[in-house]
């Protein structure tokens, strides 16, 4: 049987240029979708006009909290949170799916005595760094996000520093589990307290505000913070913890 | 100008110094272990240097205190941290220990592990 | 202060071509590391505390973490 050989590259050159094609078609369709989303888009207008001078001059007076950015990331645009933080727990959900391969992971002794000892002293500082960072996101720099951030430091340190199975004790994939979903059921329930008191989804809780600048005021911001921060904290911390169950096994 | 401003400015500079040492150190010194002698001493006392000198700079009681914390967490964990590379890449066998006529730390692993 | 930007910015663009350059990934993942701090700091100069804060514990603290482990489970090899 005599083989084609003569057709088989130009099938393969064809098949090429297909692909080509095809992927040329796709980005200039996702390009030209692109400049449509741009083109609706509202203009700058300065700063002393539209949304931002809006949000600079009457932020305070509708949220009670000084941090402008968090006003924006919890109350006004407290919904694309809601989406970020869904992102999160999709890439958690997918990571834990590919790599978690048992429960207990393989242990390792960890670092020298001399490490042990010094991060035993500066681990309390740390957690207590993130839950400022967490709580105090409507009065200072800072927020659920980053504050979460570095709780799940923490959790890394433990893994690293003292043995994945100290941190397997201390805080165990299902305590993990359980902040996570209490994180999230946090923020779903002050949306739907929204609903029922002041008829919006995730609007500000009204009957929450208190003096501006106080530890609890600035209505369900706090309380935002605070699933988001956990939520945040323990998702990473389960990410971490699922990528290094075969590594670190040497004793250094 | 008064006398606090000038003890402030001699301090940073002072650090400032110091890490143009630490620099030296690193560009010039032969393995691994003497750049991380370099990083670990010097670094230390000239970060050290330098928040003291802020401290004394901005001269407010909250704000030089949590200054200063800042510093005790530089004297803790910069050495801690060197600690580790030194030891890990001792494990590793890097730069390898045995060019040394010297090499106290295998007898003192001998003896605890 | 436009001095101390144009220096930081320079270096940012050099330690990005850094650590696209070299081949080797741990080299690779301590230029990102430096990118993400000197970032930091252009934040911090133009007055964005919140981004800056997010910055550093994420780009300094949490990827170097999560690309080492990643690095040291790709050379440990690939048993079971």
């Amino acid at each position: 049987m005599e083989i084609p050989t003569e057709t088989q590259p130009e099938v393969e050159s064809l098949n090429k240029l297909m692909k080509k094609t095809l992927i040329s078609v796709v980005l200039a369709g996702v390009a030209f979708a692109l400049y449509q989303n741009f083109s609706l888009m509202p203009g700058y207008e300065g700063l002393n006009v539209g949304l931002s001078n809006y949000i600079i001059e009457s932020g305070l007076k509708d949220t009670g909290s000084l941090n402008l950015i968090t006003a924006v990331l919890y109350d006004y645009r407290a919904f694309d949170s809601l989406g970020e933080s869904t992102v999160i727990f999709g890439a958690v959900s997918g990571i834990v799916l590919i790599l978690s391969r048992k429960m207990l992971p393989v242990s390792s002794k960890g670092l020298s005595f001399i490490v042990k000892r010094t991060l035993g002293i500066m681990t309390p500082f740390i957690a207590l760094f993130g839950l400022y960072v967490i709580t105090h996101g409507h009065l200072t720099p800072g927020g659920g996000f980053q504050g979460g951030v570095i709780l799940a430091a923490i959790s890394i340190i433990f893994s690293i520093v003292y043995g994945s199975a100290f941190d397997y004790r201390r805080y165990s994939p299902q305590t993990k589990t359980a902040l996570e979903t209490g994180g999230a059921l946090t923020f779903l329930g002050l949306g739907l307290a929204g609903i029922f008191m002041e008829g919006a989804f995730l609007h500000n809780l009204g009957f929450l505000t208190a003096e501006t600048g106080t530890l609890i005021s600035a209505g369900s911001i706090p309380y935002i913070n605070i699933g988001v921060g956990f939520k945040v904290g323990a998702g990473l911390a389960i990410i971490f913890y699922s990528m290094i169950q075969k590594t670190f096994e040497e004793d250094f | 100008m008064p006398i606090r401003l000038i003890a402030a400015y001699f301090l940073m500079i002072t650090g400032s110094a110091f890490a143009i040492v630490t620099v030296l150190g690193l560009l010039r010194f032969p393995d691994v272990y003497t750049r991380i002698h370099a990083g670990a001493v010097v670094l230390t006392i000239s970060a050290v240097l330098v928040t003291m000198g802020t401290a004394i700079y901005v001269w407010d009681f909250f704000l030089s205190a949590k200054i200063i914390l800042i510093g005790i967490f530089f004297l803790f964990s910069n050495p801690m941290a060197t600690h580790a590379i030194a030891r890990a890449s001792y494990k590793r066998e890097i730069a390898l220990p045995k060019e040394y006529e010297i090499d106290a730390y295998s007898d003192y692993l001998g003896r605890d592990v | 202060m436009a001095v101390l930007e144009i220096i930081l910015v320079v270096f940012l663009v050099f330690s990005a071509l850094m650590a696209v350059r070299f081949d080797e990934e741990l080299i690779s993942i301590i230029f990102l590391s430096i990118f993400s701090l000197i970032l930091t700091a252009l934040y911090l100069l133009h007055k964005a505390a919140d981004v800056a804060l997010a910055e550093a514990v994420i780009g300094a603290g949490l990827n170097t973490a999560i690309f080492m482990s990643a690095i040291s489970q790709i050379r440990h090899g690939d048993s079971d």
